[in-house]
């Protein structure tokens, strides 16, 4: 038994090294000053997490939350349409369907980032094809709409959304349905009763997939909002590397972890509570 | 009351059940019995709705019902795996059927919680099912379809999950509650014991037909096939070649040219002097003796112990007979001393001892 214990010693040399060392480091930083050019001066203070709560940075957080909630809603939603549609299909086209949603994973997010921005920009099939119908579309407006950053960030996290509701979806037991048939439910009823409500657990893991990176995310919005809109992401990348305050950046970086952890709580305590009653 | 007429079902072009006929009684708790494979639970689903048959009838108090579907017949199921559904609560579960049937709650509340009393359940209503042992997961099941009031209770091999004393535990109450409510259960299984102890009739399935029809005890007393004789109960074989009638009793030599005698499977067809037959005995059904003794009527046979297997309620011995084979017997809380090696002899009833040929599979 030691000996196989020992085989963990490099793992735990990783998450202090890596992980936990890193961490620490941020955590002291967010509660330094910073200094006339940049550098960090070792005064003790709260004053950066206070300036969190100014009205501009609350705006930003604002901003951040709302556009993080409604791609992951949607992309929930989305997911499970298109879990549904995979777990429908057989075969071949199974494997391709779950190939297709996986694809976007195998891409450098920044081509892919700009291959969306092509395919709606001026000289793109999206606007060729919407002129020609006559619709009014001005490509110059649409390219730099916050419509299409949530189109970025949905399509870019989709298969964070899929799978997990996929994997639900497969490991319902046939039987389920049969036993609802069996007891005089209609297809509806099935459907409410029975099936989405065991993909709830699922679904709301799934949410929070989406939820946790979209938050911080700061490519996309930058990238395809023409940054124009500041959110947390790019604010923090923006103190890190433009304005050199590292203490400011330590503590929206501190901020962001807690909250999220604070969520992911909530939908253990969630999921934890269900398992007891 | 139901009726399965020329029913064939295959998946495939694999043949499941194959041009299967049988009647089913009001108020009988009818045993499909087989291996895994042989069609039984492809029949119970389709009797339940839940399969539809490639051909042939099911006819339910006269009428055809093979085209409904599982919400329209009056059945409801039991499944090998419980399927409760796991976001609802013991009572939700329960009452999901009379929900779906637009009953009113008061009345929703009155039925479960006699049907939850019914097995012994009704602390466990707000508990969700995976919370719960195997046992009571099962007896949830069970309430879950009976509470409907179904004409018939269907049930997938519905112990088979649960150990040995919970096993037998629930097959008495099985029984006490199909004898009480009076209801007509179709129980599909594996296990021969359970057929034999709950059933008031057994049909035992083999590679998509009925092998053979009747009570537990005409099933083990006087099995029609070979599959049926190996398959309910146990069998120890001897071989022998036909030499002659005696009465309705046929009688074959062993090789080591003693005749012994036992009724002819109907399935042998016509039998001519010299063609190999297989004798099959229960276990149970032969004396085994130190001294040898002729006794009239019996067939007698000389061996050796060569194996015994004490089983806590019964010691096996297997007795090596000179040259012709092997023979088990079972023995019960015997006096005497058998030890290994020691000369015994074997004698059985002839109309314990049945004569199958061996294109009788």
């Amino acid at each position: 038994m030691k000996f196989y214990r020992s085989l963990a010693v490099p793992a735990l040399i990783w998450y202090v090294l890596f992980i936990l060392g890193p961490l620490i480091l941020i955590l002291v930083t967010s509660f330094l000053q910073r200094g006339p050019y940049g550098g960090i001066l070792w005064n003790f203070q709260f004053d950066n997490y206070l300036k969190l709560f100014k009205f501009e940075n609350l705006m930003i957080i604002g901003r951040s939350l709302q556009l993080a909630l409604t791609t992951s809603l949607v992309a929930t939603f989305l997911g499970l349409i298109c879990a549904w549609g995979i777990v429908c299909s057989s075969g071949a086209w199974r494997s391709m369907f779950l190939g297709l949603i996986t694809l976007p994973f195998l891409t450098n997010s920044i081509i892919r980032i700009y291959s969306i921005k092509l395919f709606v920009g001026t000289s793109g099939p999206v606007p060729i094809i919407l002129n020609y119908l006559n619709l009014n579309y001005d490509p110059t407006d649409w390219s730099t709409s916050s419509a299409l950053v949530m189109y970025g960030m949905i399509s870019s996290y989709l298969p964070f959304a899929v799978l997990p509701i996929y994997g639900a979806f497969e490991k319902i037991d046939l039987s389920l349905i049969e036993a609802a048939q069996d007891l005089g439910a209609k297809s509806w009823n099935i459907l409410w009763k029975v099936i989405f409500p065991v993909l709830k657990p699922a679904c709301a893991g799934a949410f929070l997939l989406v939820f946790i990176p979209t938050l911080g995310e700061y490519l996309i919005p930058d990238l395809l909002g023409g940054a124009q809109t500041t959110l947390i992401g790019n604010f923090l990348t923006e103190q890190f590397l433009k304005s050199r305050n590292w203490p400011m950046g330590s503590a929206v970086a501190i901020g962001l972890m807690v909250s999220l952890f604070g969520c992911y709580f909530i939908y253990k305590k969630a999921r934890f509570k269900k398992a007891v009653l | 009351m139901l009726e399965l007429v020329d029913i064939y079902k295959s998946f495939g072009g694999q043949t499941s059940v194959d041009h299967l006929s049988l009647q089913i009684e009001q108020g009988e708790f009818f045993s499909l019995l087989g291996p895994s494979g042989c069609g039984k639970t492809t029949l119970l689903r389709m009797i339940a709705g839940l399969e539809t048959p490639t051909s042939g009838k099911i006819l339910f108090r006269g009428g055809e019902i093979q085209d409904q579907p599982p919400q329209k017949r009056p059945f409801n199921i039991v499944f090998q795996r419980y399927a409760l559904f796991p976001h609802l609560s013991v009572f939700e579960n329960v009452s999901f059927g009379l929900q779906m049937r637009k009953y009113p709650a008061d009345q929703i509340r009155a039925k479960v919680g006699k049907i939850l009393e019914m097995v012994n359940l009704e602390k466990f209503s707000d508990r969700k099912p995976d919370t719960l042992s195997g046992g009571q997961a099962q007896r949830v099941a069970l309430a879950r379809a009976l509470v409907n009031e179904p004409e018939i209770l269907l049930l997938d091999e519905p112990l088979s999950a649960l150990d040995q004393k919970m096993r037998e535990h629930l097959q008495i109450e099985l029984r006490d509650i199909q004898k009480s409510l009076g209801l007509t259960f179709i129980h599909v299984t594996h296990d021969q014991e359970e057929a034999l102890a709950l059933s008031d009739r057994i049909g035992v399935m083999n590679r998509g037909h009925l092998e053979q029809v009747g009570t537990p005890e005409e099933l083990y007393d006087s099995p029609k096939t070979l599959f049926t004789a190996q398959f309910v109960g146990q069998m120890t074989r001897l071989r022998g070649a036909f030499v002659g009638f005696e009465g309705d009793l046929a009688m074959i030599r062993l090789d080591d040219e003693s005749v012994i005698s036992g009724k002819p499977s109907i399935s042998v067809g016509n039998l001519y002097e010299g063609m190999e037959l297989d004798a099959y005995v229960r276990p149970e059904k032969i004396q085994m003796i130190r001294q040898a003794s002729l006794s009239e009527g019996l067939n007698c046979l000389k061996g050796q112990l060569s194996q015994k297997v004490f089983r806590g309620d019964q010691t096996e011995f297997h007795v090596d007979l000179a040259g012709t084979g092997r023979m088990r017997t079972f023995v019960q809380d015997s006096k005497e001393d058998f030890s290994k090696g020691s000369w015994v002899q074997l004698s059985f009833a002839p109309n314990d001892t049945f004569l199958f040929g061996e294109a009788a599979e």
